[in-house]
């Protein structure tokens, strides 16, 4: 039993990482209706700036909790850019092209990240300096949880609440939420299109940064590559809840972070990864619209 | 009983009643026009008998058998062949292939295609003559080549039909065939559907909102408000209907 | 004429190819340098996928990418044949490509069906879905070798069985989708609600091309694994079915020549950058990206290299 909450902690933490990877996925999908295959690798290379920020700034000679938060925060900034300049110089030209076309071209955009991470950072794993040191924070039902869980727990609600108040309680947060529902009635509203896409984008990318800082600090080995599966995860996360619906971003976030720590747990762990495909093929057959999702069906 | 024939036809979308309670009736060689204002249901009748939607209630039904509920190829198999009222056409095929799809069907087999057999030229001779036959009726000659997005409005409009024709149907559907097109470009389309049904003596259900089209060209035309048929019967009658022209014009003001 | 005549003359030139490809790939196989050999025969292989992937993705629409899923199982399923019937003779070969095209095409069918409603994106993701099941599905079976990979195939496959397996597959696909019957294929690309409108069974005919493209892509596997000898599911990533979608792609989306070209292309570019070293995949990707942004119709712009076809093709 204590072996079970002990799993349940550990796979809330995932699901929180990969809640926030998926309202990224889910947010540019609302606007766009595009898959944004790169954004796994966005979080990578949050994960990655906050280990060169951290050496450079000097936080990882002289850990602190204060000098983690900066951390993140500027990486989450590094990325909001990243993002914004992915959506600006490959995306935004592709608009009126047919769906494919971005897709492929996303696709190229993450490899492009990836091997070019590769490139410049090397294609060795690093590791991410302990700016905090593990601790266990309190026990709950037996199990017990650090103070890094609590922290990832915490910083991921934070965000997720303050997502929240900017999507219902802003007027950009209301463009938003018109431009995901139909692109061109909210041009005509005097909506700026573009300007809404692309603050979606660095939004998105933000929580990315954000996840990648903290997955550095609880597991510490970061390589180029490590976007690779946690995008399918989150990506698949989104789906599960309804792509386009937030909250069903972060249930299907954490039900994949519990799923499949639970699964290699208790029956094996080599097939972890496989859970994510198995949901994904389960949902799309079964229930394309995801747990939250509603069905839009064309007009003829 | 007719040829075509909808019997009570209700759907509704959720909590919205698209059509109620719905009859209509099309025999070989009739034109019947279906007009009401916007919104009124009138494509959601055509979306019913061409098996894009199944009525909640009510039965459809093509030469004394039930089609409600049949999927929309298997609906065109059977001789019911329709446009839309935004143009869909197969945009970067040309002319002649967007009308060969409409034979495609009855093509012969992929087999004898693969293997280069004498039937399979025998069908590809065969159906080209048709294709282009179908092109110069339609005079659309001349655009045999150019992909469909590159005619003119009125070409595309007239490509859709031709397009139409090629399954073979019994029944034709026109959704509002004459919407954005020019007088003189309407008084040939009139011609040409007249044509149509003396011709290949099919019968055939136009929407439209051009009265004076309706009523010259139709021998019956059915009114729709709000999902409800509210009037029927000779052009004449129906011109100095009360309820259709409260319908159109709104209540009278005293 | 009769029947049997007709088809014989109607097929005369198809058969010369293959013969004059058979007798080429005699003398290449002995005569022509292994390293160049290598890429000569990699570039035949690649036409194969990249046409056969053309036929799901360019002509009939369906954004597959999981087309790596069906090279695997033909290159496997191939080379179990062999290995484990024990047959080492070049008669084999026709029977091991049939029964790794055979399995391929029973995958496709499969994968085909449950994915039929999905649209776009949603089938994009699907099929990369089943593809990498397939991947791990295969890595996990010990009796193909699992992690340590699949070794000691015959050697049985050479320029003149994969070119010819290459004429074979380019005609075929070309004499089915450039047919009246064929343009079915390209309706649905354009327009499904359109197509079935027009009395189309578009499920059978999305059904057909997922099949018959999985088919041929298994069977590229079969000559895969009887050219190289040995299997690693490392070749059969989601970056190997992203390789085949960017030939088809490159080439122009619903062009078979093209693609064949590109194919040629994108087999050979990989070579010419060996310079670069880390940064080759680096600029794969940048050319992936600078294609999408300046010229996204491809090479062909959706046309064929032809002088001669039934219909008009479509055109752009």
């Amino acid at each position: 039993m204590d072996q079970l909450a002990q799993q349940l902690v550990n796979g809330l933490a995932w699901g929180s990482i990969y809640a926030l990877i998926a309202l990224g996925y889910t947010m540019v999908y609302g606007v766009l209706r595009l898959i944004n295959f790169a954004h796994g690798d966005v979080y990578m290379v949050g994960a990655m700036s906050a280990f060169y920020l951290a050496h450079a700034l000097g936080f990882a000679a002289a850990p602190s909790l204060p000098g983690f938060v900066i951390v993140m925060a500027l990486s989450m900034v590094v990325c909001a850019l990243l993002g914004a300049l992915i959506e600006r110089a490959a995306y935004r030209p592709l608009r009126r092209q047919p769906r494919w076309a971005m897709l492929t071209t996303a696709i190229g955009v993450s490899m492009l990240l990836e091997f070019g991470g590769q490139a410049v950072f090397g294609a060795d794993p690093k590791f991410f300096p302990q700016l905090i040191e593990s601790a266990p924070a309190f026990r709950i039902a037996g199990a017990v949880v650090t103070n890094i869980d609590l922290l990832i727990f915490t910083v991921s609600l934070l965000l997720m609440l303050g997502l929240r108040w900017f999507v219902y309680r802003t007027r950009a947060g209301m463009a938003l939420r018109a431009v995901s529902v139909n692109v061109d009635a909210a041009a005509l509203m005097g909506i700026n299109v573009d300007t809404i896409i692309a603050m979606t984008f660095m939004i998105g990318s933000a929580l990315a940064a954000a996840a990648g800082a903290m997955v550095g600090l609880r597991n510490p080995k970061i390589e180029p590559l490590m976007g690779l599966m946690p995008g399918i995860k989150a990506f698949v996360a989104a789906v599960l809840g309804g792509i386009g619906n937030f909250p069903g971003a972060v249930a299907g976030g954490l039900l994949m972070g519990v799923s499949e720590t639970l699964v290699a747990a208790y029956i094996s762990s080599t097939y972890r990864d496989a859970v994510a495909f198995v949901i994904l093929i389960a949902v799309l057959l079964v229930r394309p619209t995801g747990l939250f999702g509603s069905v839009t069906v064309e007009k003829v | 009983m007719a040829f075509l024939e909808l019997d009570a036809c209700t759907l509704s979308f959720g909590g919205l009643t698209a059509v109620r309670d719905v009859s209509l009736a099309v025999d070989p060689g009739e034109l019947v026009g279906v007009i009401g204002p916007n919104g009124a249901g009138k494509t959601t009748v055509f979306n019913l008998i061409t098996g894009v939607y199944a009525p909640d209630r009510g039965t459809i039904r093509l030469n004394g058998q039930r089609i409600d509920g049949l999927a929309p190829h298997r609906i065109t198999q059977r001789g019911i062949a329709r446009t839309f009222q935004g143009i869909r056409l197969f945009p970067t095929m040309s002319a002649f292939d967007n009308v060969a799809v409409g034979y495609s069907p009855r093509a012969g087999h992929l087999l004898d295609a693969v293997l280069g057999t004498p039937r399979a030229a025998e069908t590809r001779s065969r159906i080209g003559a048709e294709c282009d036959a179908l092109l110069k009726l339609f005079d659309l000659t001349e655009r045999r080549d150019d992909a469909a997005r590159t005619l003119s409005y009125g070409a595309q409009r007239r490509l859709e039909i031709a397009r139409a024709l090629a399954t073979g149907p019994k029944v034709l559907l026109l959704d509002e065939p004459a919407a954005g097109t020019t007088p003189h470009e309407k008084t040939e389309l009139m011609q040409r559907i007249r044509w149509l049904r003396d011709h290949f003596g099919l019968g055939i259900l136009i929407i439209e909102h051009d009265m004076r089209m309706i009523m010259e060209m139709c021998e019956r035309i059915t009114v729709l408000d709000h999902g409800e048929v509210i009037a029927g019967g000779a052009p004449a009658a129906i011109r100095a209907d009360a309820r259709v022209i409260e319908a159109y014009l709104g209540p009278e003001q005293t | 004429m009769s029947g049997l005549a007709f088809m014989v003359r109607r097929n005369a030139p198809l058969a010369l190819v293959l013969v004059g490809l058979g007798l080429l790939g005699v003398g290449l196989d002995r005569w022509l340098n292994a390293y160049y050999l290598q890429i000569v025969v990699l570039i035949g292989i690649n036409i194969i996928l990249a046409v056969s992937l053309n036929l799901i993705n360019g002509i009939t629409g369906q954004f597959s990418l999981g087309h790596a899923g069906f090279l695997a199982i033909g290159a496997y399923v191939s080379a179990a044949t062999t290995r484990f019937a024990g047959l080492s003779s070049e008669a084999a070969l026709p029977v091991a490509l049939l029964a790794g095209g055979g399995a391929a095409a029973v995958a496709g069918l499969a994968v085909g069906i449950p994915t039929l409603r999905l649209r776009g994106d949603y089938l994009a993701i699907a099929t990369l879905g089943f593809g990498e099941i397939i991947r791990v599905v295969i890595l996990n079976t010990e009796a193909v070798g699992g992690a340590r990979g699949m070794g000691g195939i015959p050697i049985l496959a050479g320029f003149g069985s994969v070119y010819a397996c290459a004429a074979l597959c380019l005609v075929m696909i070309w004499r089915l989708v450039y047919s009246p019957r064929g343009t079915a294929f390209f309706a649905i690309r354009e327009d499904e609600v359109a197509a079935a409108a027009m009395g189309i069974d578009t499920t059978r005919y999305k059904i057909l091309a997922f099949t018959v493209g999985a088919f041929w892509a298994g069977l590229a596997g079969g000559l895969l694994a009887h050219f190289i000898g040995y299997l690693h599911t490392n070749s059969f990533t989601f970056l190997r079915s992203v390789e085949i979608v960017v030939m088809v792609v490159l080439g122009g989306l619903g062009s078979l020549t093209g693609c064949a070209l590109a194919a040629a292309i994108l087999t050979i570019l990989p070579e010419l950058l060996r310079f670069g070293a880390e940064y080759r995949m680096v600029i794969y990707s940048l050319l992936l990206i600078a294609i999408m942004l300046t010229r996204p119709s491809g090479l062909m712009g959706g046309r064929e290299i032809s002088w001669r076809s039934w219909s008009s093709t479509p055109a752009r």
